[in-house]
């Protein structure tokens, strides 16, 4: 078995966490498997699986319009993502939103291209130590052809307090690897929406 | 080779002609598309309304489109009812064609693992039978907009004859498509004149065998 590599910052409170289901573990969750190539045969499927994921959870919010929004952008971003990184777009990639006491964590899964991976995670350790609003910046004035963290994660960072993680399981026979994608923000942040930033 | 051509007309048939086209599109040019919007600057284009099968022991190898209306040559492609009838006037049969009613070729794809065996050409032809667009019933025309190498090498490959409108814009949609030295043109085909009658008498459904074509 080859070694998983992480990138950036990880909570790591998925089922094998000891803490899973102890007073620490996740309140509610919601996970979703989905084939990417439906999402790319029909592209509005994403907001609309957004809007499901985010409509479900901005009920335990005060302001749930706000809380529907901000999660709605959050979900489509990543899903985006891994639509787009899939390697194989026949095999599902799933997604899951997990909500504790103080935060919210979303996390995608799906195959993607090991140079493609490597690639994506320099790109997510980077944005988790840099300065985002700088980054953002960086973005605008001179975006990238192809490949590293998009912007959309930048935004995430910048506007929302996002922590971004990835996790990369590289296959036992030099296939494609398996790429986790985690993000997680403090309901505090997604009540205040874009006005923390 | 023997390939199956049928138009696809259940709800399945419909789905795996639409999974097959996304899956080439999306892994040659980062396109994605949606049956009720679209926008070519993030890259999502519009179904077409009508697809072509071509089978080989029931696995789907290749399949194209139709746009039945609105096409994209109008919408995307600035062509006019008034450029439509200067290349009819050209040609002299202003009279024997309505250029209000217009279908477009398109989406044409074939899967990864069958390329190189002449399936492209075959099936460009056969997108062009009467039995599949229906120009006999509606006096329609023909259009299309592609690179000028996919032109001369798929579509005159096949012996359709075809009449340039105009060049096509310039859209972030095709950036891995086209390039400067090889541009993309909105193009019109004269059902019947510029269809070879293989092609425009061709049967549907109907199992035939891939002849390759050479290259010009």
């Amino acid at each position: 078995m080859m070694t998983t590599r992480l990138y950036g910052t990880l909570a790591g409170m998925g089922p094998d966490s000891p803490h899973y289901h102890g007073a620490e573990g996740p309140l509610s969750e919601l996970s979703l498997s989905l084939v990417p190539l439906a999402i790319v045969a029909e592209w509005t499927r994403c907001g609309e699986t957004a809007d499901f994921v985010a409509r479900y959870f901005a009920h335990d919010f005060d302001d749930r319009e706000l809380a529907g929004n901000v999660l709605s952008t959050v979900v489509n971003e990543l899903l985006e993502n891994a639509v787009k990184f899939a390697s194989d777009k026949s095999i599902p990639a799933r997604l899951t939103v997990r909500e504790y006491a103080e935060r919210l964590c979303i996390v995608t899964r799906n195959v993607a291209a090991p140079g493609q991976a490597a690639a994506f995670g320099a790109a997510v350790s980077r944005l988790a130590e840099g300065d985002p609003e700088g980054m953002f910046a960086e973005r605008i004035a001179s975006p990238p052809e192809t490949g590293g963290a998009g912007i959309g994660l930048i935004i995430l960072r910048k506007d929302y307090g996002a922590r971004v993680g990835v996790r990369i399981t590289p296959s036992d026979d030099g296939g494609a690897d398996v790429v986790e994608v985690e993000v997680e923000i403090n309901n505090g942040d997604i009540e205040a929406g874009e006005s923390r930033a | 080779m023997k390939l199956m051509l049928r138009r696809a007309e259940s709800r399945g048939d419909i789905l795996r002609c639409r999974q097959l086209i996304a899956e080439v599109y999306n892994r040659d040019y980062e396109v994605v598309f949606s049956e009720n919007e679209y926008d070519l600057a993030a890259k999502v284009e519009p179904w077409p309304h009508r697809f072509l099968m071509a089978l080989s022991a029931g696995e789907l190898v290749a399949a194209c489109g139709l746009y039945m209306r609105d096409t994209y040559v109008e919408r995307f492609g600035q062509v006019s009812d008034t450029d439509f009838r200067e290349v009819l006037r050209d040609a002299g049969v202003e009279d024997g064609y309505d250029v209000t009613r217009r279908r477009e070729f398109t989406k044409m794809s074939v899967r990864h693992s069958w390329r190189g065996r002449g399936i492209a050409p075959f099936l460009t032809g056969a997108g062009h039978s009467r039995n599949f667009t229906e120009v006999d019933a509606d006096r329609a025309i023909m259009v299309f907009c592609a690179k000028r190498s996919i032109i001369d090498n798929i579509f005159h490959r096949a012996g359709l004859h075809t009449r340039t409108i105009k060049p096509f814009p310039v859209y972030k949609v095709h950036e891995l498509y086209r390039t400067p030295t090889d541009p993309m043109e909105s193009r019109l085909i004269l059902p019947r004149l510029d269809v070879p009658e293989r092609w425009y008498e061709l049967s549907l459904p109907g199992e035939y065998e891939v002849e390759r074509i050479p290259r010009p």
